[in-house]
C-alpha cells in the first residue's frame, strides 16, 4: 500500500469519529502548546539576563567591602579601601586597567543658587574611558591636580544651567558642601538612560579631593579590568593576595573585601534561568506524554472496535505490515495534527501571556517549533506502536468472526 | 484449478486437540460452482478459510493453478489473496465508515493497482451489480441485498480465479437471496470457480454444479473419483 493510500485510509478512519479524534489530539495540542510557551518563557528569561548584563564589562572585577550591620545600624567599614591602596592594583599581572572612583553627593552652591548633585571623585585617567568630546568647554583636571588634591571641578550641563545661566563658568568659584572649588571644565550634554535619571546633574572632582571632602571612612569603588576573560580567576586570587599583604591579614583570617564579577553573576543568573526553563519544559513534556497515553488508549479502543474491519482487510489481501502501518499512521496523524494546532496555540499563547503580565520575559523560541513537531510525531510513533502491533497480530479468522 | 488433497486442520486448545477438518479432498475447475453443505460445526467455514488461504492446513496439499500454496508464508498467502481470491460473507462485512465505492476499491489497495484504474474499475463493478446510483452510500444506508451486491463487487475487484462465499444468502429474504445467487452463479460463466458454503438446500440444488456434504470434519463426495 502506498503512503498516499495509507494516509487516505488513516484520515477516513479518524474522520469517522471526529470528536473523539479531536479530544485525543487535544492532549497533544495542550502538550505542544505548553512546550512552545514554556520554551519561549525560558528563552525570554535568558535574553533578559543577557540584556541586563550587556555592556557591563564581562572581563571586569569589582571590589567592594561587605556592609557590616552593627547595633547602631549600618556600620562603615573598619578599614575602607582608599585611592592609594587601590592604585597598587595596577602592578598585578594581567591587569589591563584599574578604574577607581569615589561616588557621593553634595550641595553645590553659587551665590544664591544651589542644587543637590552627584559629586564623583575620579582620577585623571578617568577621562580616557569617555568619548573624545566628553569635555565641551575648558578641560579635565590632570594628574598633578589629583596628586595635589586641588579643589577643581568639572560640571555637568544641569549644574551649569542652574548656577551659571547664560554665563561663562570657567574660572568661577562654586561651593560643594561649603568647600570652595574652581570650575575648570564643562561636560557635554548627556542623554538620559531613564526619564528619572539625569546624568547631567553631576560634578567631577579629583578623587583625592573627594576623599578629603567626604572623609576617609568611605571606600572608593574599584573596578579591575583583566586583559582577557580567562585570567579572571587568576587576577581575583592576585587581588586577594594583594589586600592580604597590604593589610597584614594572615592566611586563614577572613579578608574584609569582596570581589564581584559580572560575568560570573551573569552566568549564575543564566544558570538559574536555565534550570527554571528546564523545569517548565519538563512539565510541558510530561503533559505531552500524557497526550501520548491518550493516543494509545484511543488506538487500543479503535483496534478492538475495528477487529472485523482488520479481518476483512486481511481477507482481501492486506499483509500484517499493511495493517500495522495503517494504525501507526493514524497515531502519527493524531500526533502531528495535535502538533500543528499545538504550535498555533503556543504561538497565540505568547501575546495572551503578555496581556496578562506585560513584564513577563517572553520571546518566541523559533527552534521550539520544529522541536515540538518532532516531539509530537515521536509521541505518535511511540504510543501508536503497541496498538499497531496488536492490530497486525490479530488472527484473520478470529477477527472475521468477532462480534 | 483448485486441487486439495487430504487437507486437515487441527486446532490445539491447551492440551485438547480439535479436528476441524479431516483429510478433505476436492477439485474445483474453472467455471465450476460447488456447494458445500453441512450442519453447524461440521467444518464448513474451516474448509472455506483454508481454500481462501486465511488458514494454514495442518496436513495435506493445496494447489492453486498447479502451484502448491498451502504451506506458503503469510506474506505470500496475503499476496495470493490480493490477486486471485474473492470473499463474500453472510454478514457482508463491509467497512462501516466507507462509501460503497471505497469498500469495493479495498482489495486493490493491497495489490498495487494504480489509483485511477482502481476507482474506475470499482465504479464499473458497482454499475454491473446494479448499484451505479449508490456509489457514495455508506453500508448503513444500503439494504441487505444491496450490501451483498457491494460485497460481490468487492470480491470481483481483483478479478479473482476463485470466489468463496460463506452463507451468502443467510441474512437475506428468499427473493433477494435468489437474485444474489444468480449474480454469483453468473461468475462461473466468466471462468471463475465458485465455492458456496450453505445449509440452504435450494441454494445448493439450484445454483451449484455439484454438492458436497461435510459431517464432523469429513467431506463426502469431494474427490475426483466421485465425479
Amino acid at each position: 500500500m502506498g503512503i498516499v493510500d495509507a494516509l487516505e485510509v488513516a484520515l477516513e478512519s479518524l474522520s469517522r469519529h471526529k470528536l473523539r479524534s479531536f479530544l485525543t489530539a487535544l492532549g497533544v495540542i495542550i502538550g505542544v502548546a505548553a512546550v512552545i510557551a514554556m520554551l519561549s518563557l525560558g528563552t525570554g528569561a535568558r535574553e533578559e539576563v543577557r540584556e541586563q548584563f550587556r555592556g557591563l564589562g564581562s572581563n571586569e572585577l569589582r571590589i567592594f567591602q561587605p556592609i557590616a550591620v552593627g547595633p547602631g545600624g549600618l556600620r562603615p567599614p573598619s578599614r575602607p579601601i582608599n585611592y592609594e591602596e587601590a592604585r597598587g592594583l595596577w602592578e598585578l599581572p594581567h591587569v589591563a586597567a584599574v578604574r577607581v572612583s569615589l561616588p557621593g553627593s553634595g550641595t553645590v552652591v553659587r551665590g544664591r543658587e544651589s542644587l543637590t548633585a552627584e559629586v564623583l571623585g575620579v582620577p585623571a585617567d578617568w577621562i580616557l574611558d569617555q568619548d573624545p568630546d566628553y569635555i565641551a568647554q575648558g578641560e579635565f583636571f590632570d594628574e598633578y591636580d589629583v596628586e595635589a588634591a586641588e579643589r577643581v571641578a568639572v560640571i555637568g550641563r544641569t549644574v551649569l544651567e542652574t548656577l551659571f545661566p547664560g554665563e561663562d563658568p570657567l574660572g568661577q568659584v562654586i561651593r560643594i558642601n561649603r568647600v570652595r572649588f574652581q570650575v575648570v571644565g564643562v561636560i557635554k550634554e548627556l542623554g538620559r538612560p531613564h526619564p528619572r535619571v539625569d546624568p547631567n546633574n553631576r560634578v567631577l572632582i579629583p578623587i583625592t579631593t573627594a576623599e578629603e571632602l567626604f572623609g576617609k571612612h568611605r571606600s572608593v569603588s574599584v573596578a579591575v579590568r583583566v586583559t582577557d576573560e580567562r585570567y579572571l580567576e587568576e587576577v581575583r586570587e592576585a587581588i586577594r593576595d594583594y589586600f592580604r599583604r597590604a593589610r597584614d591579614i594572615p592566611p586563614g583570617e577572613e579578608l574584609d573585601i569582596q570581589i564581584f564579577s559580572f560575568r560570573e553573576a551573569a552566568q549564575a543568573q543564566l544558570e538559574t534561568a536555565r534550570t527554571f526553563a528546564v523545569l517548565l519544559v519538563g512539565m510541558a513534556v510530561v503533559s505531552l506524554i500524557v497526550g501520548g497515553i491518550g493516543i494509545m488508549n484511543m488506538m487500543l479502543v479503535s483496534v478492538t472496535e475495528r477487529t472485523r474491519e482488520i479481518g476483512v482487510r486481511l481477507a482481501v489481501g492486506a499483509r500484517r505490515r499493511d495493517i500495522a502501518v495503517q494504525f501507526l499512521i493514524e497515531a502519527v496523524v493524531l500526533g502531528l495534527g495535535g502538533g500543528l494546532f499545538g504550535v498555533a496555540l503556543g504561538i497565540l499563547a505568547i501575546p495572551a501571556l503578555l496581556h496578562y503580565n506585560p513584564e513577563l520575559p517572553v520571546a518566541l523560541a523559533w527552534p521550539s517549533i520544529p522541536l515540538a513537531f518532532g516531539l509530537s510525531v515521536a509521541v505518535g510513533i511511540a504510543f501508536g506502536l503497541y496498538p499497531a502491533v496488536r492490530a497486525s497480530g490479530l488472527d484473520p479468522v478470529e477477527a472475521l468472526r468477532h462480534e | 484449478m483448485v486441487e486439495a488433497q487430504g487437507l486437515s486442520k487441527v486446532y490445539r486448545l491447551g492440551r485438547v486437540e480439535v479436528v476441524a477438518l479431516r483429510r478433505a479432498s476436492l477439485v474445483v475447475d474453472a467455471g465450476e460452482s460447488v456447494a458445500i453443505m453441512g450442519p453447524s460445526g461440521s467444518g464448513k467455514s474451516t474448509l472455506l478459510f483454508l481454500l481462501g488461504l486465511l488458514l494454514r492446513p495442518t496436513a495435506g496439499t493445496y494447489r492453486l493453478q498447479g502451484c502448491e500454496v498451502g504451506g506458503l508464508p503469510p506474506g505470500e498467502r496475503a499476496r495470493l489473496r490480493a490477486r486471485h481470491i474473492g470473499f463474500v460473507f453472510q454478514t457482508f462485512n463491509l467497512i462501516p465508515g466507507l462509501s460503497a465505492l471505497r469498500n469495493v476499491e479495498l482489495p486493490a489497495l493491497y495489490n498495487g493497482m494504480p489509483r485511477r484504474r482502481r476507482r474506475e474499475r470499482a465504479r464499473e463493478l458497482l454499475e454491473r451489480v446494479g448499484l451505479g446510483e449508490r456509489l457514495r452510500h455508506r453500508p448503513a444506508e444500503l439494504s441487505g441485498g444491496e450490501a451483498q451486491r457491494v460485497a460481490i463487487a468487492r470480491a470481483l475487484m481483483n478479478a479473482p480465479l476463485l470466489v468463496l462465499a460463506d452463507e451468502p444468502t443467510g441474512n437475506l429474504d428468499s427473493a433477494t437471496g435468489r437474485r444474489i445467487m444468480d449474480l454469483l452463479a453468473g461468475l462461473c460463466a466468466e471462468g471463475r470457480a465458485l465455492v458456496v458454503v450453505t445449509h440452504n438446500a435450494e441454494v445448493a440444488e439450484r445454483w451449484a454444479h455439484r454438492v458436497l456434504r461435510l459431517r464432523d470434519g469429513v467431506l463426502e463426495g469431494g474427490g475426483d473419483g466421485d465425479r
